[in-house]
């Protein structure tokens, strides 16, 4: 057991380890979160305000902050940690990159999204200025710039909405694009990281505003998060079969791949254990069966939520892991 | 006159595509052109003994440390009955590849293609170790070099032997030649000529990745990649 594990885990034709899986993982769930609060708050009641919804707050905590842990992964995970700007500084030095492109979407990203949780939580903000940082708002410039973000909400929000899908492609594009690895070299990858992306932003989301913020199964957006997961694992399904089916139909290696990852081993079995039977099937399986009191209880909404993130961060792995065993 | 007119056009595109495809047909490898040269090599592995000299004066002339290396000779298991028994030997090294998947892939533009020469390198002082260009290798020739932390490979001696205007060390070594480097562009060189002369392959062309590594296969049988 521990030797099939090791075998799994090392092999000569793995480049990317774990803390890529963790970096994707944590990326997706970024984009995912920031889709849904922008749909939730879309969805709200002028009277209601944005800046007092849970999952809003849950997702306005997560967005920069997976962002934030995702590059801190990423640079960690270099050779050289401390040349990290470089990758800044020359990101347009190869403009084909797709790496070199996510760079330039975080940076837009992160920028936007503050710019977001500056104008949500206008009041919120101010009051805490207020008290800690009073020089702040005196400072020239600082309430101007508030205050000019504040009258392009709406576009800055479609912007979000295109950022926030385009960092769950990139999750994809970044291993599709790598032709040495049949598995990977697949054009269903970045819609399939984008659908997992969105799952497991949900899920994170509602564990968040859950246990910290108080959401219960009637707090506003609840509703519409469990509304939109059903139709996305099932999105997910169809995008899996998608790529077994159509890498049949492919040559000789892309067989050779489906067969080492789907069929047998240690990486076979996390799939679908871990991804299509704990992450896909027993969510929507449970979510078929229970009534709809147990559906209102927060122990049924905080499993459901964790069995998707298993499932998603097992993805990110088996697809990792697995891509890398079978080169071109 | 009209009619004529037709004809005469559909005549001249036939010439022109019977043209291009007739200097295609002649001159298999001449592909692109870079502003310069475009260095190439071709390993014979009806020649190669599989003695590994090539292994070790790259090492020596380009300083590389223990441990990784950028040249491997791979022999394949016993070929035959002993002891009419033989071994089969292939060249893992950097194939500089026109369209080159490392290149594509870099996020700083560490990894270019020299355009003088055609020559696949890394600057090292620009790459940040990120391994990209590790995994997009379908021909796994890249490694982390242990003491600059950079990644790196064979660069065809470009900046030691090639820069004092001599051949690599691994093509200066071979006791049997059974390496040749060379421009592809210079219908003259050893290479062009040698192309011209015997049959070749190339490890996983299908790729599109255009190598510039020529093999001719050992004896008779299906040529394996």
């Amino acid at each position: 057991m521990m030797e099939s594990l090791h075998h799994a885990l090392h092999f000569d034709s793995l480049v990317w380890h774990w803390p890529i899986a963790v970096y994707l993982f944590v990326l997706g769930i970024s984009s995912g979160a920031m889709c849904l609060a922008l749909v939730i708050k879309w969805k709200l009641s002028a009277q209601e305000s944005a800046a007092k919804n849970p999952l809003i707050i849950a997702a306005a905590i997560l967005v920069p902050s997976m962002v934030i842990l995702g590059l801190l992964i990423l640079i960690v995970d270099l050779t050289k940690p401390l040349d990290f700007w470089k990758v800044i500084f020359y990101q347009f030095a190869n403009p084909k990159s797709v790496m070199g492109r996510g760079v330039t979407l975080f940076l837009l990203y992160q920028i936007a999204t503050f710019a977001w949780i500056a104008i949500v939580f206008r009041e919120e903000l101010m009051a805490l200025i207020n008290r800690f940082m009073p020089w702040l708002l005196k400072t020239p410039g600082v309430l101007w710039l508030w205050n000019t973000i504040d009258k392009i909400e709406k576009p800055l929000e479609i912007s979000i909405a295109i950022l926030a899908v385009l960092l769950g492609v990139y999750t994809g594009f970044l291993l599709s694009a790598l032709t040495a690895y049949p598995l990977l070299n697949q054009p269903v990858l970045p819609l399939l990281f984008l659908a997992s992306g969105l799952s497991s932003g949900i899920a994170a989301t509602i564990i968040l505003a859950a246990i910290l913020f108080s959401a219960k199964a009637d707090t506003f957006g609840m509703a519409l998060s469990h509304r939109l997961e059903q139709p996305i694992a099932w999105a997910e399904l169809a995008l899996l079969m998608i790529l077994i089916i159509g890498m049949n139909f492919g040559g000789e290696m892309d067989k050779l791949a489906i067969e080492a990852a789907f069929w047998g081993g240690f990486w076979a079995n996390l799939f679908w254990i871990a991804v299509v039977g704990i992450g896909l099937f027993l969510p929507l399986l449970m979510n078929q069966l229970a009534s709809v009191k147990l559906k209102h209880c927060n122990t049924f909404i905080l499993s459901s939520a964790i069995l998707t993130l298993i499932g998603v961060f097992s993805l990110r792995m088996f697809i990792l892991y697995a891509g890398q065993m079978t080169p071109a | 006159m009209e009619h004529s007119r037709r004809k005469f056009l559909a005549g001249l595109a036939a010439t022109t595509m019977f043209a291009t495809v007739g200097v295609a047909g002649t001159t298999v490898i001449q592909t692109i052109t870079v502003d310069g040269k475009r260095y190439a090599m071709i390993h014979d592995e009806t020649l190669c003994i599989g003695c590994e000299a090539c292994v070790d004066a790259c090492r020596e002339t380009n300083n590389v440390p223990e441990g990784v290396s950028r040249l491997e000779i791979i022999r394949s298991e016993p070929r035959g009955e002993f002891p009419d028994a033989d071994y089969k030997f292939f060249r893992k090294s950097c194939q500089h590849c026109e369209d080159a998947p490392c290149v594509n892939v870099c996020p700083t533009g560490a990894s270019f293609i020299d355009t003088e020469t055609g020559i696949v390198d890394v600057d090292p002082d620009r790459c940040v170790g990120c391994m990209y260009c590790i995994a997009a290798c379908p021909y796994k020739v890249r490694y982390i070099d242990p003491v600059t932390k950079s990644a790196d490979k064979c660069d065809f001696c470009r900046k030691t032997n090639l820069a004092k205007g001599q051949l690599p060390a691994c093509v200066q070594v071979c006791p049997t030649q059974a390496l040749i480097f060379g421009d592809l562009n210079d219908p003259n060189s050893d290479i062009v000529q040698t192309l011209q002369q015997k049959t070749v392959y190339r490890y996983k062309k299908h790729l599109g990745t255009k190598p510039k590594m020529f093999r001719v296969p050992d004896l008779k049988g299906e040529i394996e990649l």
